[in-house]
């Protein structure tokens, strides 16, 4: 019943700030504008060849009706023509494919990058690691679910925002090397004209120069399961100065979350930091609630290894199951994380075993 | 092509006597008569067509609006793999089975299909692969969801325990598949009627002989991709994981191998539909036959080096970048010819615009507007931004929708009277055909927009930008959806009632076909006419 | 010797997608079916060489 009504709503409530674009987006990268230009050339390529066909057919169509008395000549064959309107096409397609060569072979030229980001699809969200400095994070879908099942009203982003962006110099020339950890992904940012396969157990290799600082977004483009429509991407291009500072701030948060694992919690302030980590991390599959998805995944509610050794609950979270879909959250979760989400899921859902677990007796 | 004079052998009236259907339910379980097999095909056919398109609506109903409304984003990928699967393998593929078995002797002058015990086991294997593959509906866990494509792992690793009803599921369809090719490559190299060279052989059975051979091509590589799922699932090999020395890449080479040809395997039968309801009802001959016959053989061969213009993402090599381009490129031209000659079949013709004439000029103007988005597609460097967006649904959708579906429908309106022996209703046909014109370009056209303006596909919830033209989209599909409730009315008037068809139906109409009464008689041909 | 050739021809117009009524009829009435299968498999394996070709000077020419 409240599903009908949140459902009658969002049908009358139509979105505010829905637009017309019918077109691709030109890009921010010289790259991107001559992509742009490949396909607005194809694409007049084709409206010009549509014109010509469909403007003899309808002449045809209108001016050799039965009813307009028109009798149907005998000829049924003419290999000049034929030859003709073949040649001329195959032609056109050939002087089509030198520029698109060219600007693949650009695409393909990921030497010389003044920074390189590994980036890893994982089963929902995006895990973007600096090879030359110290930073390393994942990034989660940012809407909240409340904006999801319309009991919200839904942001201009919704959907395409993250709680950590990925963050990249403007004007230098950034290489991406794309892989995954669990199913096939792939990182799209139409602004950018860069879309990646991500494949567990390969890496791909892709690159964008930008020129200019802003937000730009985009999503995952290959089907990885339930939550494919919810693992956004967004990018944040700074100014060269201003990237200098992020990364000085991402160092300085590293090692004041170093300080805070050796910090002694109280039971509420794991239960209600845990609460902010199940929602981010676990609620997708076990659901807000706590119950799982029978048959695809287990409910936390009464489960064994939520009411059991906490040692065991512990370590699936840490390590996963292998073969399912649990996977390791030893890289994703700090160690405050883990101490917090194995307390909440203790203590909360329907669950009631009293224990907690500090911080500093979790061991990557 | 040619000009077919017929001397009709005297059909006995007692020889219909003897033969005719036996009585009751015994007659569809055990029946080797073409007619009756072809029509299985088509009802079952038409049953999975409203299976699939109930799917498609709680697809477009949950993308009516941004926010999750309806639907788990779980079951909405169960819906749009099942769409997927159920369209291709249980809607298309047997009703243009259903057609060539009707047809393909009555065209060809022979008595019958050359293997008709064959062809009953060929269709009734096919309602239990898609019982099968329906009740992983019911599963724990649920029916497959990783997209009628199936990528490894996501359909290995991290599928629902129903694959393997699945991979059963594919392996009977193509079982299926694969005899009833045997068996249409048979009937028209063996049974033709003296003097039917193959050189007069009408398109629809020149496509279908073509479309037979890459049938046998494919299949067994769809089985044999679906078996090494199968024995990575459960007999602990890794064709397709890479901490086992596999590669997730394979499965999309070996997949595409054979889903490329199986995109020819879907639109070759439409070009000969096509080619044969032009010349009807352009009272002019088919421009080019000898072209259109040499083209679509040379498309099959070529259907099978062009397979990873679906995988430019994957990362490929530049060197295979370029060749996939340049030979996807190059295949579009004998795709073009064949339009340029139906367009060529009109002109100074008689035109007259009954509804599977209007069907026709619908499928040469959609499927011709599909074609050149695939055109766009082919372009490697765009592909970036098109590839897995919106952009490919709104392409596949127009070649398969105002393309293969609308040619089986006019296939349909051009043949009925024949089966049934009733004339059409033209009004029906009429508002069927205008309500599905309209629908499915609402329906399909704004995909571009939303595709180009960076939509993915398959996701159940969307950005906001992307929101009026979803609406619109659902809207359309809708209109679509119901509006095959009249052509399903239709037919099944067209059955019961109706003024009585001439053997001739259409005054533009040759070919043999033509020359028997309508209704067919239960056997037709078992004297061979002689064809001069 | 001649029917190869006639065959290899007929191929290449098949690729080109345009082929004329009486070639049809003159291979239809004097061409044997596997000369034409292996004309078709011959060709295509010398497209994909061409285009392969065709890549590689495409690359050259590019850088």
């Amino acid at each position: 019943m409240t599903k009908a009504i949140t459902l009658a709503i969002s049908l009358i409530a139509a979105p505010a700030s829905a637009d017309w674009q019918i077109n691709m987006n030109q890009g921010v990268t010289a790259l991107s504008r001559e992509i742009f230009d490949l396909h607005m050339l194809i694409f007049w390529i084709c409206v010009v060849i549509g014109v010509a066909v469909f403007g003899v057919m309808f002449y045809s169509i209108f001016k050799f009706r039965k009813s307009k008395g028109a009798v149907a000549e005998h000829w049924h064959e003419n290999t000049t023509v034929e030859v003709v309107w073949t040649v001329i096409p195959s032609i056109i397609l050939i002087a089509m494919a030198i520029p698109a060569t060219a600007t693949l072979m650009d695409m393909y030229d990921t030497s010389e990058a003044d920074v390189e980001i590994q980036v890893t699809g994982h089963q929902w969200k995006w895990r973007y690691q600096y090879l030359d400095e110290d930073i390393d994070f994942f990034s989660n879908l940012a809407t909240s679910r409340q904006e999801i099942t319309n009991e919200a009203a839904k942001n201009p982003n919704y959907l395409l925002e993250v709680d950590n962006p990925l963050v990249i110099p403007a004007n230098k020339k950034v290489r991406f090397l794309i892989t995954a950890n669990d199913v096939i992904h792939s990182w799209w940012v139409p602004h950018f004209a860069v879309k990646k396969d991500a494949i567990p157990g390969f890496i791909n290799e892709s690159w964008v120069k930008v020129e200019e600082p802003g937000v730009y977004r985009g999503q995952c483009t290959e089907l990885c399961g339930k939550d494919h429509g919810f693992m956004p991407i967004v990018v944040e291009v700074k100014s060269e100065a201003d990237y200098q500072q992020w990364v000085s701030d991402q160092r300085a948060m590293k090692l004041a979350m170093a300080g805070e694992a050796s910090k002694e919690f109280s039971m509420n302030e794991l239960v209600a930091k845990g609460e902010g980590v199940y929602n981010t991390a676990c609620a997708g599959c076990h659901q807000p609630n706590g119950q799982g998805i029978p048959g695809a995944f287990p409910a936390i509610t009464g489960s064994t290894i939520a009411t059991g050794a906490i040692d065991t609950h512990v370590d699936i979270i840490i390590n996963g199951k292998s073969g399912t879909a649990m996977q390791a959250f030893r890289e994703q979760l700090s160690a405050v994380d883990i101490a917090a989400v194995v307390t909440y899921q203790r203590n909360a859902l329907g669950n009631s075993v009293g224990d907690l677990v500090q911080p500093n007796t979790i061991k990557n | 092509m040619a000009t077919v004079d017929v001397d009709l052998p005297h059909v006995k009236e007692e020889d219909q006597h003897h033969h005719g259907p036996a009585k009751g339910l015994g007659r569809w379980l055990y029946t080797t008569n073409h007619k009756d097999i072809g029509s299985m095909y088509l009802i079952f056919s038409l049953c999975m067509f409203m299976i699939g398109g109930i799917m498609a609506l709680i697809i477009r109903a949950e993308l009516f609006q941004p926010g999750l409304q309806l639907v788990e984003p779980n079951f909405f990928n169960q819906m749009t793999t099942m769409h997927g699967l159920i369209m291709v393998f249980g809607a298309v593929m047997p009703a243009f089975v259903g057609l060539a078995n009707w047809m393909i002797p009555m065209q060809v002058g022979a008595p019958d299909m050359a293997l008709p015990r064959m062809n009953n086991w060929s269709f009734w294997i096919l309602p239990f692969a898609f019982l099968i593959l329906l009740s992983s509906l019911f599963m724990p866990g649920g029916a497959p969801n990783f997209g009628w494509t199936f990528y490894a792992p996501l359909s290995t690793t991290y599928a629902p325990e129903s694959v393997t009803f699945f991979i059963f599921g594919v392996h009977i369809m193509g079982a299926s598949s694969i005899m009833g090719a045997i068996n249409i490559i048979a009937t028209i190299l063996n049974m033709r009627a003296p003097g039917m060279t193959l050189l007069r052989m009408p398109l629809f059975v020149w496509t279908w002989l073509i479309t037979a051979f890459l049938l046998i091509a494919v299949m067994p590589v769809l089985a044999g991709v679906v078996t090494m799922m199968l024995m990575d699932i459960h007999f602990g090999t890794s064709f397709f994981n890479a901490a086992g020395g596999g590669d997730p890449v394979l499965f999309q080479h070996v997949f595409w191998f054979f889903g490329h040809p199986e995109v020819y395997i879907m639109i070759l039968p439409a070009f000969g539909i096509i080619s044969e309801i032009i010349p009807t009802f352009a009272r002019k001959r088919l421009f080019g036959y000898a072209s259109m016959v040499y083209a679509v053989a040379s498309i099959a061969l070529l259907s099978f080096v062009v397979w990873a213009h679906h995988m430019f993402t994957v990362g490929m090599p530049l060197v295979g970048e370029v060749f996939f381009m340049f030979a996807t490129m190059l295949i579009a031209v004998p795709t073009g010819v064949k339009v340029f000659n139906w367009v060529a079949t009109m002109f100074r013709g008689s035109l007259t615009f009954e509804t599977p004439m209007l069907f026709a000029l619908a499928f040469v103007v959609l499927f011709t507007i599909g074609g050149f988005s695939g055109l766009m597609l082919a372009i490697a460097p765009a592909d970036f931004q098109y590839h897995d967006t919106y952009f490919v649904v709104a392409h596949f959708h127009y070649v398969l929708v105002p393309g293969a579906i609308f040619s089986i429908m006019a296939a349909t309106y051009y043949w009925l009277p024949k089966w049934t022996g009733h004339q059409l209703n033209e009004t029906m046909g009429k508002i069927h055909f205008w309500l599905s014109f309209v629908g499915v370009n609402i329906t399909f056209f704004p995909m571009h927009f939303v595709g180009l303006a960076g939509m993915p596909r398959r996701i159940p919830d969307y950005a906001l930008q992307f929101a009026d033209f979803n609406s619109m989209a659902s809207v359309g599909a809708f209109i679509f959806g119901f509006s095959q409730l009249v052509f399903i009315y239709n037919v099944i008037q067209n059955v019961r009632v109706g003024e009585k068809a001439t053997a001739q139906v259409w005054e533009g109409a040759q070919g043999l076909e033509w020359t028997v009464p309508s209704p067919a008689p239960y056997h037709t041909f078992s004297t061979p006419p002689k064809v001069d | 010797m001649k029917i190869w050739v006639l065959a290899i021809c007929s191929v290449m117009a098949s690729f080109l997608g345009v082929q004329s009524n009486a070639n049809r009829e003159r291979d239809f009435e004097h061409g044997r079916f596997s000369v034409f299968v292996v004309a078709g498999l011959l060709m295509t394996l010398i497209f994909l060489l061409s285009v392969y070709g065709l890549v590689q000077l495409a690359m050259m020419y590019v850088q």
